[in-house]
């Protein structure tokens, strides 16, 4: 093995690893236990360590030595001293704040060593979270309990908190005989909730879009057997999860319940959007549905499409500690920068999977991606050059003739189900007018969003317009091509999104086209929103196309 | 038994052993271990004597490295061609590897940042985390000083330059910068005001400082007077050195890096954009993209803006993707493969050039149409009456017009355009050289200030400035660099018969004067050049130039 090792470990704390070398899977199994994945594409897989991804690995019960013996086995080339230092000097620190029961209201945190003590007393931030208790420990409110780990963390105080989570009430849940899972599924399952033991049971789960992340959460509710809340980014959301819950297990309608702006149903399992959720009378009021987290008697919260957390729901899940906690996503990627805040508050990312490896297996279907350029009309070329930064990009975005790309691509797609997906609504009249086909936005009624859905899932309609409102969890299991005509700026999330509505597997390959006027501040913002994918080894072929 | 091992063996085949070692010195040198050299070094110079045990010596003589006269033990030719080469000082230890990757990352960050040429702005990047973080391992302010160190040195030197308030970098001259071995390249960025001889034994001094292993810190200076007994010259200040990486001190002992060239050969193209490997690669990576991490591995990615840099330094597509595949055990991603194409598309689809507009009325227009000389000057000719012309070559056409009746032609008109500084010597005649091949060195500014300060006479003032004199030493010999220097004093002297300028003329002697050139015949083992006054032999002559025409005399 000496020549194959796959690892390259590198001071700054980044691992490489060699996916072609024959050690490639059995490494991986060994590191991902306490290294996050970064991106994965077609070569080489980049891995990091830092302070909470090796604290959550100790806390599960890997010791330092256990984390080095890995690392020296899978390595390529002699490990960095400092690095050797960093993973044992984390290690010690774990243990030196320890979060136990006290009483009803409070919670004890004991300090190992004086020094600790008195610079927690005189951290300003900390004052209110701490209540100093005997010289070595302080109480503190089962309220601050995320908030306090959170701003210790920070600090580089790791907490080792020992208070079992709580297991709600009990609910009876089986799985029907025909439902099977597949080996990721339950290996994410398991990576999260361990044997049960202290710092286990939350976590955020990184799954491809297509590849069933539902199926995730239900395994779950399968194995806690208890009241379940999931929360989703909007209605569609919610009903594909009653749908999939009632075909995988033996719950019955009495037994589930839709929490949204049209019905307000709090049952044993409760699916609600986070729009509900969030909303308020005023401006300065409380959120009066906020109840429903701390009086629902919850042994599990699902967070589906977990990056798109809204921060009120930040707040309250700090409170939540207490109970089994899921993130569910595929791309954790927030471009306001909060993803260590999800992994602090809902739990560290225990599973993650390059794309490239589910579709080799078929779980997720082949797509190609392709970008196609065309010129802007020359009638709008004057006012592209005078326009702001701003609107330049939207009338690159708008260029009229991304209409007859997308009619020849419709052509050549004729036994597909296609989705045409944009950004601005006048965009998308335009391509409405020009071919009639049905059109999605956010003012569409769920009703009439089901309707649509339904005719274009029993192949009624071939090609349907979505606006952003389809970014997520609309369940298309039939659609094998997008042609996504504008979109937001640069992010790289949406585009993820946007190819995860094709990703379902089928009998078809996925073909998934973004059509950009050349030479244009569109050209720049497709670059950056592409990065995503290209880290998860999809290749754009770029095409010239006249119009 | 190797080839090299029975030669070893064999007293016989002296002559066989020093023609295969003439041929083969890298092989040999490969092949002798940090043992034998460290052993034969301290025989030459005559320390630790006493520690070696009668069986080295043994092997020694029997390699035929050390014979022994009158109960002293001298190197013979191999061995000294051994200790000049491959020294080892202080006892082998295993040592850290020297960041090959530094010179290339800091040319990379300086060009893909487009940094501004403000000394107090290209500081304040390399002194910050964007830069250090490149190469974790390193101490940050080691390595920062060692970064703005260098890019003044290699702003001096003309390698970078300013332009239009950015720093931007000469490619020919670059190319032969990263071209040359380590210890040089260290020689010309910490000595660049040196003369050529000084800054080739600092060169060999840095290379023998390589060779440091497991020395105590008190006991450094010893080692230091040995380096220079060895090179003549003495290494006074060692902290640019810790700085650059050459050493490091652990527990108050100092090691040399190693230099390790080893080849990259596990190189890997990512359908992101990045590029890796682990190794040494000669390739020009820092002119096509922007560094991201130098450690074990060596981490670019390709971007826009790194791409653009490239175009304009004329690489087209089809040479950057030979570059990348050269480096990449895996194909070019198409992803990359298209966007490299598309961006050189959108990087072609507009260009600026400079121009001098020239308008006349339409009888002129027709006559300097017809003008033969003038067509070389012309860049564009848009409409009957305007012609762009080119701003470099100003004066040429000039004088064609001129010549040609047009006397009456005034000033030009409108802001004095940005002229870029001239050339230095070293990048007109530079080619991608050998690693030991005989090399032209960039200008430097400070070498300018001590040229100028002492010639009291007008004229090589004048010529000090526009860097057509750049060195003191008049040489016994003209000296060839590949051919070109040589091919380039032709060309001038052919140019100035042409155009009927005067010649400045240098001789291999030192002597200076302005001629009017009339031609060049060649006699049967030289070429003469025939002037006004007199005949010279072309090969003594160390430089010549064309003359602007008011120049007629030395005063």
């Amino acid at each position: 093995m000496e020549n194959n090792r796959p690892l390259t470990i590198q001071s700054d704390r980044t691992m490489l690893l060699d996916v072609h070398s024959p050690y490639a899977k059995e490494c991986r199994e060994d590191i991902i236990a306490f290294a996050d994945l970064i991106k994965s594409p077609e070569h080489i897989h980049t891995y990091s360590l830092s302070n909470i991804s090796l604290w959550n690995a100790i806390s599960s019960g890997i010791s330092a030595e256990d984390i080095l013996n890995r690392l020296k086995k899978w390595s390529r080339f002699d490990i960095d001293q400092k690095i050797l230092y960093f993973i044992e000097d984390q290690a010690r620190r774990f243990g030196d704040f320890v979060l136990e029961e006290f009483d009803e209201k409070n919670l004890i945190l004991k300090v190992r060593r004086k020094i600790f003590f008195l610079q927690l007393e005189a951290d300003r931030n900390l004052k209110q979270y701490l209540q100093p208790n005997d010289g070595e420990s302080f109480l503190v409110d089962r309220m601050h309990r995320g908030t306090l780990k959170i701003a210790l963390i920070k600090l580089g105080f790791p907490v080792e908190d020992r208070i079992k989570l709580s297991k709600g009430t009990p609910i009876k849940i089986n799985k029907q005989d025909s439902f099977n899972s597949r080996d990721y599924q339950d290996e994410a399952v398991s990576s999260l909730m361990g044997k049960g033991e202290l710092g286990t049971g939350f976590g955020t789960i990184v799954l491809p879009c297509g590849s069933g992340k539902t199926i995730v959460g239900i395994l779950s509710m399968l194995r806690l057997k208890t009241r379940t809340l999931i929360l989703c980014p909007n209605v569609a959301s919610v009903h594909q999860w009653i749908r999939e819950i009632k075909s995988k297990t033996d719950i019955t309608d009495d037994m589930i319940g839709e929490y949204s702006g049209e019905r307000k149903e709090i049952k044993p399992i409760t699916v609600c959007t986070y729009q509900v959720l969030t909303w308020r009378p005023g401006k300065d009021e409380d959120y009066p549905h906020f109840s429903i987290f701390r009086d629902g008697g919850w042994g599990l919260i699902i967070y589906d499409e977990v990056h798109m957390l809204p921060a009120p729901v930040f707040r309250i899940t700090a409170e939540l500690q207490a109970i089994h906690r899921i993130g569910l996503t595929a791309t954790l990627v927030r471009e306001d920068g909060r993803e260590d805040e999800v992994f602090s508050l809902v739990g560290p990312k225990r599973y993650d999977t390059p794309w490239a490896e589910l579709a080799e297996r078929g779980f997720i279907a082949k797509a190609y991606c392709h970008e196609i350029r065309i010129p802007l009309p020359e009638e709008d070329e004057v006012k592209y050059a005078l326009a702001s930064k701003r609107e330049k990009f939207r009338i690159a975005s708008c260029n009229k003739n991304k209409i007859a790309i997308a009619e020849k691509l419709i052509e050549n797609h004729s036994d597909d189900q296609i989705l045409i997906i944009g950004q601005y609504l006048e965009q998308l009249d335009e391509f409405k007018k020009h071919f009639g086909y049905e059109i999605i936005t956010g003012t569409t009624s769920n009703k009439k969003r089901d309707e649509l859905y339904s005719a274009f899932r029993e192949k009624r309609i071939k090609v349907l317009i979505v606006s952003k409102v389809a970014n997520f969890a609309i369940d298309l299991p039939d659609a094998s091509v997008a042609i996504q005509v504008s979109g937001t700026f640069g992010s790289r999330q949406e585009e993820a999104q946007r190819l995860g509505r094709i990703l379902r597997p089928k009998a078809r390959d996925s073909h998934f086209y973004s059509v950009i006027t050349e030479y244009t501040e569109e050209e720049d913002f497709a670059t950056n929103r592409q990065k995503f994918l290209s880290e998860q080894g999809y290749n754009y072929s770029i095409e010239k196309r006249f119009v | 038994m190797s080839y090299l091992s029975r030669l070893y063996t064999s007293s016989d085949n002296e002559k066989e052993l020093d023609s295969y070692m003439h041929e083969h010195e890298l092989e040999l040198l490969m092949a002798t271990d940090d043992k034998t050299s460290s052993l034969l070094s301290a025989i030459a110079l005559g320390y630790s004597f006493d520690k070696i045990s009668p069986n080295d010596t043994s092997m020694l003589e029997a390699k035929g490295f050390i014979k022994k006269v009158e109960d002293e033990y001298i190197l013979l030719e191999r061995g000294k061609r051994i200790v000049s080469d491959y020294p080892l000082f202080g006892e082998y230890q295993k040592t850290r590897k020297y960041p090959l990757s530094f010179f290339p990352i800091l040319i990379a960050s300086t060009i893909s940042k487009e940094l501004s040429s403000r000394a107090t702005h290209w500081t304040r990047y390399f002194a910050s985390d964007f830069f250090t973080n490149i190469f974790p391992s390193r101490d940050k302010e080691e390595l920062s000083r060692a970064a703005i160190t260098s890019v003044r040195a290699l702003l001096d030197l003309g390698v970078l330059r300013d332009n239009l308030g950015r720093m931007t970098i000469r490619k020919d001259s670059s190319l032969s910068f990263m071209s040359l071995r380590e210890e040089d390249k260290l020689s010309w960025i910490l000595y660049p005001n040196f003369t050529d001889i000084e800054r080739e034994k600092a060169a060999k001094a840095i290379n023998l400082l390589f060779r440091l292993r497991g020395i105590k810190e008190d006991e450094i200076d010893i080692y230091l007077s040995r380096i220079e007994a060895i090179t003549g010259f003495r290494i006074d200040n060692l902290n640019p050195f810790y700085d650059f990486n050459v050493l490091y001190r652990e527990d108050g002992i100092i090691n040399a890096t190693e230099i390790d060239y080893t080849p990259a050969e596990d190189g890997i193209l990512s359908s992101d954009f990045t590029l890796s490997y682990s190794g040494y690669t000669d390739s020009p990576l820092y002119l096509l993209c922007q560094p991201e991490k130098a450690d074990v591995t060596v981490l670019w990615t390709l971007t826009r803006k790194s791409l653009k840099s490239a175009f304009s330094l004329g690489y087209k597509p089809a040479e950057i993707k030979e570059i990348l595949n050269s480096i990449s055990r895996e194909a070019l991603p198409d992803t990359l493969d298209a966007r490299i194409d598309g961006w050189y598309e959108s990087f072609s689809s507009l260009t600026a050039e400079r121009g001098v507009i020239l308008t006349s009325d339409s009888r002129n227009a027709k006559m300097l149409d017809s003008l033969p000389l003038l067509k070389i000057h012309i860049l564009s000719h848009p409409s009957e009456n305007i012609f762009i012309m080119n701003p470099s070559t100003e004066e040429e056409w000039r004088r064609v017009l001129q010549f040609s009746g047009f006397d009456m032609l005034g000033e030009t008109k409108g802001w004095e355009m940005h002229r870029p500084e001239r050339e230095p010597e070293f990048v007109k005649y530079a080619v991608p050289a050998p690693l030991k091949a005989k090399r032209e060195v960039p200008f430097s500014k400070n070498l300018r200030k001590m040229l100028l300060a002492s010639s009291g006479n007008k004229l090589r003032r004048m010529l000090v400035e526009s860097g057509f004199i750049f060195t003191e030493d008049a040489k016994e010999f003209v000296e060839t660099v590949e051919g070109l220097y040589y091919q380039e004093k032709l060309r001038t002297i052919n140019e100035s018969i042409i155009e009927n300028d005067n010649l400045y003329i240098e001789t291999a002697k030192g002597t200076i004067t302005i001629d009017k050139p009339l031609s060049i015949e060649k006699n049967e083992d030289c070429l003469t050049l025939i002037t006004d006054s007199r005949s010279y032999n072309v090969d003594k002559i160390w430089k010549v130039g064309r003359l602007p025409g008011y120049i007629k005399s030395l005063d």
